[in-house]
C-alpha cells in the first residue's frame, strides 16, 4: 500500500517537474502577447509575440533562416572550440604549478573582465572585418570562464586523494589523468556551459557590429528597414540557439560525468 | 562641459587605424585587386549601408556597369560609418559608402581617407527631403523659432545631424545652442517621438514615411533648408588603396558615376530594386522619399560643410577643404 502511494507521488511529480517549463513558457508568450495586444506596449515598435514568431516560422518555411544560422554557429563553434584549446591547457598548467598561479592571478583578473566588444577595432586591425575577428571576439571572450573554471578545478583536487597516489608511487602524469582530471571536470563542463552562450553572444554582436555573414547581420539589416517583426523574430531564433546549444552541452557534460554526485541526484 | 560620446568614441579608433595604416603600408600588404588577368573580373570589396542610398550601386550590379569596367562588386554591410572608414583603411574594403561630414571628420583626426565619387544629396524642399527632423501630431513646431528650447533626437552626436542642424538654425537667426541634442538611432526616432520622449527626432528613410504613417509630421529639414540638393553620401576609398591601384580607382569611378545617372532617371527600378538588399516593405519603397542620386561632386557646398565642422567645434584640428578631402 505504503510503496503504491509512493510511486504515485513519484510519477506524479516527475510529470509535474516536466510540465512546468512548458506552463512556465506558456505563460511568459501569453503575457508578452497580451502586453501589446492591450496597449499597454505600442503595438508598432513591440509586436505581440504571435506575430514575431510567424515571422520566423516565414523565415523557417522559406528555407532563408538556415544559411545565416549555419554561419553563426560556424562563429559559435570555432569560437568555442579555439577557447577550450587554449583554456584548457593553459587552466591545468597554471592550475598544477603554484608559483605560475600566483604570477599569473592579476594579469588574468585583469583580461578577464575587459569586454569583447570593446576589442572591436582592435580585432579589425589584426584581422580584418570578416570571419577572423568573429572568431577572434568568441574565442577571446569564451576563454576566460573555461580558464579560470579549469584553474581552479585544477586547484581544488582533494590532497589526500593526490598524496595517496602519489605514496603508491603513480607518476605525474597518470596523476594528471587518474586523479586530477575526474576531479576537475565538473568545474571545466560548468566553464564550457558559461563559454558556449558566451560565444554565441559574441559571434552575434561581431555580425551585428563588423557586418560579418550571419544572423546578427541580418538583426541589423531588418532593423535598419524597419521591419520590426523580423528583427524580433531573427531575435527569438538567436535565443532559441542559444537555448538548444545550451541543452546540447548539458547532454554531453551528463554523458561525462554520469559518474559524479551531483549528475546521479539528478536521474 | 560638452559632452561628445562619439567624438570621444572615434579617437582612439582613429589613432588605432592611424597604426593600421601604418602597418598595412609596413608589411607592402599587395591587394588582390591590382591582379588583373585577362577579361577575369577583379573582386572589390565595399563596404555598405542598408539603406537606399546604396541603390544606385545594386542598380549598376544589375545592370552590368560594373562587369563592363572588368569589375565585380562584393558588398558588405554594416551598420555605420565609423565601421566602414575603419575597414577602409584596415583594407578589408577597397571602398565605402561613407557621408562628407564623416569623411572629413576623419580626415582631420589625420585618418587616410578620400573621396572617390559622389553619392547622393538631400531634398530640395521639407516636402521631397528624405532626412529630416521629424515630430509627431501637435508639435507646436510652427517655424525654425520654435525649435529654440526643444530637445531633438539625433543618430550621433558630432556626426553629420549635429552639423547640419546648427547650421540650418544659425541660417535661420536660431542660436544653435538653444536645442538639446540627445542620441536616438534612426529606427528608435518613430517610438520616442509618438512617446513623447523627444519634441523631434532626425531621422531617415523609411522612417521618415513611418512617422507620416503614424499621423506625424516633418517639422524641419535642415539640409534642404540651407541649400536644394546639398551633399550628403559619397564613395570614399583609403589613400593607400587609390596610391597603389589608380585603374581599378578609375574603373570604379566611371562604373559608379554611371550607376549614379542611371538611378537619378530611372526612378521605378531604384524603388523595385530596395527590396532586393533591405528588408523594406515593397510597398513603403514604392511610395517612400529618395535619395537624390547625384553623379556630380559639388565641392562649393562640400567646402562650406567643412567649414561648419570648425565654426561648430566637431573637430578639434583644422578641417580639411574640399580638394583635400577629394582624391586625387
Amino acid at each position: 500500500m505504503a510503496a503504491g502511494e509512493a510511486r504515485t507521488r513519484h510519477v506524479a511529480r516527475s510529470l509535474l517537474g516536466r510540465a512546468l517549463p512548458v506552463v512556465g513558457v506558456a505563460i511568459a508568450v501569453s503575457l508578452f502577447e497580451f502586453a501589446s495586444r492591450s496597449g499597454l506596449v505600442d503595438a508598432r515598435f513591440l509586436p505581440p509575440a504571435s506575430s514575431m514568431l510567424g515571422s520566423l516560422v516565414d523565415q523557417v518555411a522559406d528555407g532563408s533562416i538556415w544559411q545565416p544560422v549555419g554561419q553563426t554557429l560556424q562563429g559559435w563553434a570555432l569560437g568555442l572550440g579555439l577557447a577550450m584549446a587554449i583554456a584548457l591547457p593553459l587552466g591545468t598548467l597554471i592550475g598544477s604549478v603554484f608559483l605560475l598561479f600566483m604570477a599569473t592571478r592579476s594579469i588574468v583578473e585583469f583580461l578577464r573582465p575587459v569586454p569583447s566588444v570593446a576589442l572591436i577595432p582592435l580585432a579589425v586591425l589584426l584581422f580584418g572585418a570578416g570571419l577572423e575577428s568573429k572568431i577572434f571576439l568568441a574565442t577571446f571572450a569564451a576563454t576566460w570562464p573555461i580558464l579560470l573554471q579549469t584553474l581552479y578545478g585544477v586547484r581544488d583536487v582533494d590532497p589526500v586523494a593526490m598524496e595517496t597516489a602519489r605514496s603508491f608511487g603513480i607518476k605525474a602524469p597518470q596523476r594528471l589523468r587518474r586523479v586530477v582530471l575526474p576531479s576537475a571536470l565538473p568545474y571545466i563542463a560548468t566553464g564550457v556551459r558559461i563559454s558556449s552562450a558566451v560565444a554565441l553572444i559574441l559571434s552575434v554582436t561581431a555580425e551585428l557590429v563588423l557586418g560579418a555573414p550571419g544572423l546578427g547581420q541580418e538583426i541589423n539589416i531588418a532593423r535598419q528597414s524597419g521591419a520590426v517583426e523580423l528583427m524580433y523574430g531573427l531575435i527569438i531564433a538567436t535565443g532559441l540557439i542559444g537555448w538548444g546549444l545550451n541543452v546540447l552541452v548539458a547532454l554531453v557534460e551528463r554523458r561525462l560525468l554520469h559518474w559524479h554526485p551531483s549528475q546521479r541526484e539528478r536521474t | 562641459m560638452r559632452f561628445h560620446p562619439i567624438l570621444d568614441r572615434a579617437r582612439p579608433v582613429a589613432a588605432v587605424v592611424a597604426v593600421a595604416a601604418v602597418a598595412v603600408a609596413g608589411c607592402g600588404d599587395g591587394d588582390d585587386a591590382d591582379s588583373e588577368g585577362g577579361g577575369e573580373l577583379v573582386t572589390i570589396n565595399i563596404g555598405t549601408l542598408p539603406i537606399a542610398n546604396a541603390s544606385p550601386m545594386y542598380l549598376g550590379m544589375e545592370e552590368g556597369f560594373f562587369e563592363e569596367e572588368g569589375l565585380e562588386i562584393e558588398p558588405t554591410v554594416l551598420q555605420g560609418g565609423n565601421e566602414i572608414i575603419t575597414g577602409l583603411v584596415s583594407g578589408d574594403y577597397d571602398f565605402g559608402f561613407v557621408g562628407y561630414i564623416s569623411a572629413g571628420v576623419a580626415l582631420s583626426q589625420d585618418v587616410p581617407v578620400c573621396v572617390v565619387t559622389s553619392s547622393d544629396a538631400t531634398g530640395t524642399t521639407p516636402e521631397d527631403d528624405w532626412q529630416v527632423l521629424v515630430a509627431g501630431p501637435d508639435n507646436g513646431i510652427e517655424s525654425p523659432q520654435d525649435l529654440a528650447g526643444t530637445t531633438l533626437g539625433i543618430n550621433a552626436l558630432g556626426g553629420v545631424a549635429e552639423v547640419m542642424i546648427k547650421a540650418a538654425l544659425d541660417a535661420d537667426g536660431v542660436d544653435p545652442n538653444s536645442v538639446e541634442l540627445i542620441e536616438v538611432p534612426f529606427p528608435e526616432v518613430p517610438a520616442a517621438v509618438a512617446e513623447g520622449r523627444i519634441d523631434a527626432g532626425y531621422t531617415s528613410e523609411p522612417f521618415v514615411t513611418t512617422v507620416l504613417d503614424q499621423g506625424g509630421e516633418v517639422v524641419y529639414a535642415p539640409q534642404s533648408e540651407l541649400a536644394p540638393e546639398y551633399p550628403n553620401g559619397s564613395y570614399a576609398a583609403s589613400e593607400q588603396f587609390i596610391a597603389e591601384n589608380g585603374d581599378v580607382v578609375e574603373r570604379f569611378a566611371r562604373a559608379m558615376n554611371r550607376s549614379l545617372d542611371y538611378a537619378r532617371e530611372n526612378e521605378d527600378a531604384v524603388r523595385s530594386i530596395i527590396p532586393s538588399f533591405t528588408e523594406i516593405d515593397p510597398e513603403v519603397a514604392e511610395r517612400m522619399r529618395l535619395p537624390v542620386y547625384t553623379s556630380e561632386l559639388d565641392e562649393q557646398a562640400i567646402d562650406e560643410q567643412m567649414g561648419f565642422l570648425e565654426q561648430y567645434d566637431i573637430v578639434e584640428a583644422a578641417a580639411p577643404t574640399a580638394d583635400e578631402l577629394i582624391c586625387g
